[in-house]
């Protein structure tokens, strides 16, 4: 809002103490400029109000919820740090673009590190689910290729179907995505990051990551759908219900999930500034528990 | 006495794996930071997860905390995030079951409500009607007190742009508010927000 003489603004920097006292005097004679400057007053009243205090339990939850998650559960997994210098070290020589972490997120199966979920908070359980997990994410990166050749047929089809589907409705929304640059930024990654995880710095990249990202072929037999199918579901499956079972360390920012086992849960950090996008591989078993999961940790 | 230590004291401390360090530091700062959750994402169980969420991230990072900024605007920073994150996380919901959407739905003026509480209801939840990018610095600036350049660090944006977006978000809670006391009826949706056009 304007008024004759000063919009708001102005009238704001004199709220603040900024404005000059020239300007002062001149909003203190013009009345309709004191009525406006009034208003803003009122405007900055309701958001000072204090708020009331959390219960005294919330509190202590919140702030034992915390401590939970610097308490050293277990060893670390992985370093998340260190896979990154490796990783670095990996690509050097190869494009850095956005464009090819993007694509190289959605490749592979990182080792590592995250996210470690148990049920009940048992740290000897977490202590055991972090190995249990570590050492399947080893298999992984040691027998990526292997695993992928015993691929069931039907699963492939499957995989290949959805990815049509998937194809399809983005088509149809006027949103194909350009298959043939992923496929550049893809064999240009290529074999060198047999083991990734991508690296971004804000939720809006990772928003970013979400609308370019496609497909990569060779992990089609994973049965690994387009990532915005993936969010999806997890919007729906994961997200939901986590969120009815009100545990915080378990809503993670954004999450994706695959539909069939092993399990893949895709998952932005935005706090680990730069915020980072881990791929976590799981089975059943896990997967069970997430769903039932009283507690997360989060271990690095 | 270890309570009477500084933040400074407290955090390097608590970076050398000083547990009860740790607990002084969230403790003392929890308030603060779920004020800026509570103003964020309105009062109630999300302002507690998201000033939890916050409170977690802060320990996964301490690490990374070198001390070139203020504790305090640095933590400020992780708050807001984990409130945009709140937020977004509601509206998923919110998208998911238009149902809710409307029984979250304010009629005010209305029979059957008094008309200073329905005044007051629509003023609490003024802020839920401005887009993030205005009610943070809005927050930022007349809760928490800091100043343009202090909320441009926090945000990463020009002070030039703090100063505009606080002016547009005052203005338009004053709109709000004006409103309401001048007795016109008005229907709220509570966390729907506008584009930056329209605040």
């Amino acid at each position: 809002m304007t008024t004759n003489r000063f919009d708001d603004e102005i009238l704001s920097t004199i709220i603040d103490g900024e404005a000059s006292p020239e300007t002062v005097a001149s909003v203190a004679s013009d009345p309709d400029a004191l009525q406006r400057l009034t208003a803003l007053r009122a405007a900055v009243d309701v958001v000072a109000t204090p708020i009331p205090d959390a219960t005294p339990e919330r509190r202590s939850a919140s702030i034992a919820a915390a401590m939970a998650a610097a308490t050293p559960a277990s060893p670390e997994v992985t370093s998340l740090s260190a896979k990154r210098h490796e990783r670095e070290q990996t690509k050097r020589g190869l494009p850095t673009g956005w464009l090819v972490a993007a694509a190289a997120a959605v490749l592979l199966f990182i080792l590592g590190t995250p996210l470690i979920f148990s049920s009940g908070g048992d740290v000897a359980e977490v202590a055991a689910d972090a190995v249990t997990v570590d050492a399947r994410v080893e298999v992984a990166e040691e027998e990526a290729a292997e695993e992928e050749a015993m691929e069931d047929e039907e699963e492939a089809m499957e995989a290949e179907e959805a990815m049509e589907d998937e194809d399809e409705a983005m088509a149809d929304d006027g949103e194909a995505l350009d298959n043939s640059e992923a496929a550049q930024n893809s064999e240009a990654a290529g074999a060198a990051i047999a083991l990734d995880v991508a690296v971004v710095t804000s939720l809006e990249q990772f928003d970013e990551l979400v609308q370019t990202a496609v497909v990569v072929p060779e992990l089609a037999g994973d049965d690994i759908l387009a990532i915005e199918t993936l969010q999806a579901r997890a919007t729906s499956n994961v997200d939901e219900v986590l969120a009815t079972n009100v545990n915080p360390q378990c809503l993670v920012p954004s999450a994706a999930v695959t539909n069939s086992t092993p399990y893949s849960l895709i998952v932005l950090d935005p706090f680990a500034g730069p915020a980072e996008l881990v791929i976590v591989e799981f089975g059943d078993d896990d997967m069970t528990r997430l769903l039932n999961a009283e507690t997360c940790e989060v271990i690095r | 006495m270890q309570t009477l230590a500084d933040d400074g004291e407290l955090i390097r401390a608590a970076q050398r794996g000083d547990m009860a360090s740790l607990e002084i530091l969230l403790d003392r700062h929890h308030d603060r930071l779920r004020a800026v959750c509570a103003k964020v994402v309105g009062f109630g169980a999300d302002a507690d997860d998201a000033a939890q969420m916050a409170l977690i991230s802060i320990v996964k990072n301490l690490d990374s905390f070198d001390g070139r900024a203020q504790f305090t605007t640095w933590t400020y920073r992780i708050a807001t995030n984990a409130a945009i994150d709140e937020l977004r996380r509601r509206k998923r919901r919110d998208a998911d079951s238009l149902d809710d959407d409307e029984q979250h739905r304010h009629v005010v003026g209305t029979s059957g409500i008094d008309d200073a509480a329905a005044a007051k209801i629509v003023i609490d939840d003024a802020l839920d009607q401005l887009a993030e990018d205005f009610k943070i610095p809005v927050i930022l600036r007349d809760l928490c007190g800091l100043n343009y350049d202090e909320i441009a660090e926090v945000l990463d944006i020009a002070p030039g742009t703090v100063r505009s977006r606080i002016a547009r978000g005052r203005g338009k809670l004053a709109d709000i508010i004006g409103d309401v006391t001048s007795g016109g009826n008005q229907i709220t949706e509570p966390g729907v927000q506008g584009s930056d056009d329209d605040y």
